[in-house]
């Protein structure tokens, strides 16, 4: 293999900066089959599929402005699933791993790497290539990223510096968001809470309030957000009334580019209870319209001209990196979780043909652990005609999960809490 | 089907082991897991006592237990001897003293491996008392407290400081050398230091300084070739903008 560094990029210049061994940045996908895991054929699998993804066989290196990733030659770790999600990977060592226990496969990377986009397309090809091995047919039309082909050059890039632009105006800093006061749990404090919905039943119920799943579900997070609000006596935790929910968008779709880097953005749906209460028909419409904004391609070219402009700046660059630390973990805080009372991450629906189906029962993703201040955090992915929601916690509460289900099952979405 | 009851991967038919754990999969044979989960495995070890079977830990304490011995029979027979021989103790309290720092020492390095900085401490307090009562016992007093404290100090100082530098070090090569060549430099300056004030009451440094100079032209070489001519360095890489 040729040997090759890159810069981190823009998405990425932040993690090593406040990774700690409670928020590590690291995310997860899983796919539970419907039987046990054969050993052998997913040790040959990820062998097989080394080759395929040079940029993910990297080791963080420290340079003396930035953080850089440099080819290092290993083979992909497969570990026994049996310690907490989202681990830390510590200093030097990869930074993905694929993890195994009974009938379940899941593979975390971090997100120095890449984010769900990429990390899906890995795991994608890694499902097909052991399933293969296992004697299922995989249909010839089926697309994923063969483990034959070569890694094309577009997949190394940094489509943020590709579709940067210069002199975009900067976007105006957004008051401080609503913070769930729940206490926080003793290390380790990361617990996940899954449960699954129907696919068609959520839909149905969407498209009845003119909706998507994405602003459905993201409008019942800030209705629940502004119950617990509401049902606050503290003065001092109601400073803020401003919700507002992170929302990554996979900017892939938006600008073509194959990229396996990190390529995504965040639009953020907010509502201000200083304005009085809102009902969830008002909350679906204003979240509706300003998804539909911010993900115009015009606003969103601004928000990654934004982030890569700062980065671009002289006095930035030209700082050295024990300084830089200390001010992106400021700003992390400041500009970053201070303006967002949560995180609602989509992956989207996992499609694969109806061989692969058959073999698996599920699937789901856990978002990285939330930083102290947000506390809470959900991802969200599909497969075959079930959606699983992962919350992933360091409170020691779980009224938000709880009213966020029974929400939905009032709304008469059957809601099934499953068993990881 | 062959299932690893630690994983529940289902193994080839041929496979005994599972890769991921390394466990057998008939896992009810496995001591490892007795050891973990019901805490029985001590027991075990004390009914079948086989040295080589023993975890590293168990070996330090078995070795432990054989020096406690060694030690205290000898304080025993001395003493007796002695008391034997003068009716008093007298030559005996020079193997008492020395019996006790031996005991203090072999526990620390016996129980203590990891908390490197606790045992620097304990040690360094074990032979200053050690120090303190030789030069008690001693005809000549005071030298105890002004020559053999502080070249102690020095030099427990100097070598938790290498240590802590040789762990630190990401790549071990001749870098420990040269590390090891200046930690034996400032022994020397700390060394001449001492003994001038001690017999001369004023600070003379002469033959520790050609002892340094020449280490640090050595060391800087050495270090020189560590980390500038190491394999791979890009100059783009590391300071890439």
């Amino acid at each position: 293999m040729e040997e090759f560094w890159y810069p981190l990029d823009n998405a990425a210049k932040i993690f090593p900066a406040i990774t700690t061994d409670e928020v590590t940045s690291v995310f997860r996908i899983s796919a539970v089959f419907k039987h046990k895991i054969h050993i052998r054929s997913l040790f040959l699998a990820v062998r097989s599929i080394e080759r395929r993804f040079p940029y993910y066989h990297v080791r963080l290196k420290k340079g003396f402005f930035w953080y850089y990733l440099e080819s290092a030659r290993f083979h992909t770790s497969v570990e026994t699933d049996n310690q907490s999600p989202c681990r830390r990977f510590r200093k030097g060592d990869p930074l993905f791993r694929v993890l195994v226990l009974d009938n379940r496969v899941s593979v975390e990377f971090s997100h120095l790497l890449t984010d769900g986009g990429g990390a899906y397309e890995y795991f994608k090809t890694l499902i097909v290539v052991y399933l293969g091995l296992t004697g299922t047919q995989v249909p010839a039309d089926f697309k994923y990223l063969h483990p034959d082909e070569d890694p094309l050059p577009e997949e190394f890039e940094d489509a943020y510096n590709r579709y940067f632009k210069e002199n975009i105006p900067a976007s105006v800093k957004k008051p401080r968001a609503f913070h769930v006061p729940f206490p926080l749990r003793g290390k380790p404090a990361l617990s996940v809470l899954f449960g699954a919905i129907p696919h068609a039943e959520l839909k149905a119920k969407a498209k009845e309030k003119g909706a998507n799943i994405t602003v459905y579900l993201t409008s019942a997070y800030l209705f629940v957000l502004q119950e617990i609000y509401e049902d606050l006596r503290s003065r001092r935790h109601k400073r803020f009334g401003k919700l507002s929910l992170e929302i990554p968008i996979n900017v892939r779709k938006i600008y073509p580019s194959t990229t396996m880097r990190n390529f995504s953005l965040f639009v953020m749906p907010e509502i201000d209870l200083r304005l009085g209460h809102y009902s969830f028909e008002e909350i679906l419409k204003v979240v509706h319209h300003q998804m539909l904004l911010e993900t115009e391609e015009k606003l969103v070219n601004k928000i990654l001209s934004r982030n890569v402009g700062s980065e671009k700046m002289l006095l930035v660059r030209g700082a050295p990196l024990f300084l830089k630390n200390v001010v992106l973990r400021m700003k992390y805080y400041s500009m970053g979780s201070n303006q967002y009372s949560g995180v609602f991450s989509n992956l989207g629906g996992a499609i694969f043909p109806k061989e692969i189906n058959e073999q698996i029962e599920y699937m789901a993703v856990i978002p990285p652990p939330p930083n102290k201040s947000i506390k809470i955090s959900c991802g969200m992915i599909g497969f075959d005609d079930l959606l699983i929601l992962g919350f992933a916690n360091i409170s020691g509460s779980r009224e938000l999960e709880r009213r966020f289900f029974r929400f939905l099952s009032s709304q008469g979405v059957p809601v099934k809490m499953i068993r990881y | 089907m062959n299932i690893c009851k630690n994983c529940g991967v289902e193994l080839d038919v041929e496979m005994n082991y599972c890769p991921l754990c390394g466990q057998k999969s008939t896992i009810s044979e496995i001591p490892g897991r007795i050891e973990k989960h019901s805490g029985k495995y001590a027991d075990s070890v004390e009914e079948s006592y086989n040295f080589h079977e023993l975890t590293v830990l168990q070996r330090r304490k078995v070795l432990w237990e054989l020096i406690m011995i060694i030690l205290f029979t000898g304080f025993v027979t001395t003493v007796v001897i002695d008391l034997i021989v003068n009716s008093q103790i007298s030559w005996s309290k020079y193997t008492l003293a020395i019996g006790f720092f031996l005991i203090i020492n072999a526990s620390l390095i016996a129980f203590m491996q990891r908390r490197i900085f606790l045992l620097m401490i304990f040690s360094f307090l074990s032979t200053s008392l050690l120090l303190l009562l030789l030069d008690w016992f001693s005809e000549d007093p005071y030298w105890g407290m002004h020559l053999g404290v502080p070249l102690i100090g020095c030099l427990y100082v100097i070598l938790f400081a290498l240590i802590k530098i040789i762990q630190n070090s990401k790549r071990k090569g001749i870098n420990i050398i040269a590390y090891s060549l200046i930690a034996a430099g400032i022994m020397g300056l700390c060394t001449e230091g001492i003994l001038s004030l001690y017999l001369q009451n004023k600070l003379a440094l002469q033959w520790s300084l050609i002892l340094a100079v020449s280490i640090t032209a050595v060391s800087t070489i050495l270090l020189f070739i560590h980390f500038h001519l190491q394999k791979g360095t890009s100059l783009k890489k590391f300071f890439h903008i």
